[in-house]
């Protein structure tokens, strides 16, 4: 089957891995800069379980599990590493709701954990805990690469003889009768029999030219490193009060997410002296083993997120042959290679182990939406 | 097979990159991405130099002229500094 894939980041590159390791093809892979451009090579690199529904926290097991075994498969090393993941709960509402998070994900087998404050403490020495009430915790949640899992799914891809084309900027979709029938780049027509949009914040646009909707909003999120250090902390820690986050990367570096008030929808990628500032002040007071650390570099990304904070990805079904994979408002990296499987199985016809219909840009009609939202990380 | 170090920050070697350019590096961004030249102390002030003149050198025909993006703090800066917390004794 002739299928094109739109987008050469995380989702894309996954997904075109995912079909040609069970020989479906042939398969070409367009995207419009470079590979990594628009949101996941500007992504910190981590991997939770920790999500709030059911169907959500499958999937991240699932996803978690295969990146534990990409290194091998791809023979290339990822950088992943089983670092954690905490966050700081402060008020009433968020330990009520950390409580019932953590039971639903113990339930589920992820060994997430409510710790108190001087719990972790001990995990990570030297945070200042005033004013938490209560921590969650699993110390199986991971991070890696971004840049090494991508460069490692396009060294395979490239032996797999799948066709990556770079600077091609896929305008619009074109279908015939109710059937995707190819798709128009530079004024040429690309036909395919399948195609699949994987194209980030640029999704949105690309599913209504073909009179699919979905409701997609694209937000920036900025964040920094600071200069590598020996390892000192392990788990990426998130504060629900501040809205920043912290980690340090397997090379050293501490990693930085700053949380930008959701006051406009853009993708401006200016990254901004005021977000720099706020997670200093932040961090400053959070973890003052951080205040001698050296800030080197600031830059910022879109995410592409749904009301909801839950993905959407599957079949669309106004257009037979048509799949599109968006909205995972910041868990794009996280879930890409569970999502890359269902929709291989997809294709296959077999069990994708997923609900479609919940992963369908329907369940806001029905109803049905699975709220994840968390203030970052 | 040349082990000159380019990069001091990661020590990378000049094979390393001549890895990444055989396994498919189209450009200095995907260097700099996958072998962390230019991700260190020195933001690139001094190894991005080393390596487009190595570059230049050697593989006269690559795609060395798009650099990757100056990324702001011009200088590292410390997070007490951006903090805007006055300088005590234990901030050295």
């Amino acid at each position: 089957m002739k299928t094109i894939i739109i987008g050469g980041g995380i989702q894309g590159l996954a997904c075109a891995y995912s079909l040609a390791k069970r020989g479906i093809g042939p398969i070409t892979l367009l995207e419009a800069n470079r590979i990594g451009y628009g949101a996941s090579g500007r992504s910190g690199g981590g991997i939770r379980e920790q999500f709030r529904n059911e169907p959500n926290i499958e999937l991240a097991k699932r996803a978690k599990w295969l990146y534990e075994r990409l290194t091998a498969e791809l023979d290339y090393h990822i950088l992943f590493y089983h670092g954690g993941y905490m966050y700081l709960n402060y008020t009433e509402s968020q330990a009520a709701q950390a409580e019932k998070d953590v039971a639903l994900q113990r339930r589920l087998g992820v060994p997430t954990q409510l710790i108190t404050p001087s719990q972790a403490m001990r995990i990570v020495p030297g945070l200042n805990l005033q004013g938490v009430k209560v921590v969650q915790y699993n110390p199986r949640d991971a991070n890696v690469h971004h840049d090494a899992v991508m460069w490692a799914y396009f060294r395979k891809l490239r032996q797999m003889n799948v066709t990556i084309k770079q600077g091609i900027r896929v305008e619009r979709l074109e279908k015939t009768g109710g059937r995707i029938s190819g798709v128009v780049a530079d004024k040429h027509t690309f036909t395919a029999e399948q195609v699949i949009v994987a194209a980030g914040a640029w999704t949105r646009k690309l599913l209504n030219s073909v009179g699919v909707r979905v409701p997609t909003e694209p937000w920036r999120r900025e964040k920094l490193v600071a200069e590598p250090v020996r390892h000192f902390l392990d788990p990426l820690v998130v504060d629900r009060r501040l809205g920043i986050s912290f980690h340090q990367a397997i090379r050293g570096e501490v990693l930085g997410s700053a949380h930008v008030p959701l006051l406009e929808s853009n993708m401006n990628w200016n990254a901004t002296r005021h977000s720099l500032e706020n997670w200093c002040r932040g961090i400053y007071e959070l973890f003052p083993p951080l205040r001698n650390a050296a800030v080197l570099r600031q830059w910022a990304g879109t995410r592409d997120f749904t009301p909801d904070g839950s993905a959407i990805f599957g079949p669309m079904c106004e257009v037979d042959g048509l799949w599109a994979i968006c909205g995972q408002s910041g868990t794009g990296l996280m879930l890409a290679p569970a999502i890359a499987e269902a929709i291989a199985c997809g294709f296959e016809g077999k069990d994708p182990g997923v609900d479609w219909e919940l992963y369908s840009p329907r369940r806001f009609e029905l109803g049905r939406e699975m709220w994840e939202r968390t203030p970052t990380g | 097979m040349s082990q000159l170090i380019l990069c001091h920050c990661w020590d990378v070697t000049t094979s390393e990159i001549e890895q990444v350019i055989a396994d498919g590096a189209p450009d200095i961004e995907w260097i700099k991405r996958h072998t962390g030249i230019s991700t260190g102390s020195c933001q690139g002030r001094w190894c991005l130099q080393q390596t487009l003149a190595w570059l230049r050198k050697h593989y006269p025909e690559y795609a060395w002229e798009q650099l990757p993006t100056a990324r702001p703090p011009l200088y590292p800066v410390r997070v007490w500094q951006l903090a805007g917390a006055p300088l005590e004794d234990e901030q050295p």
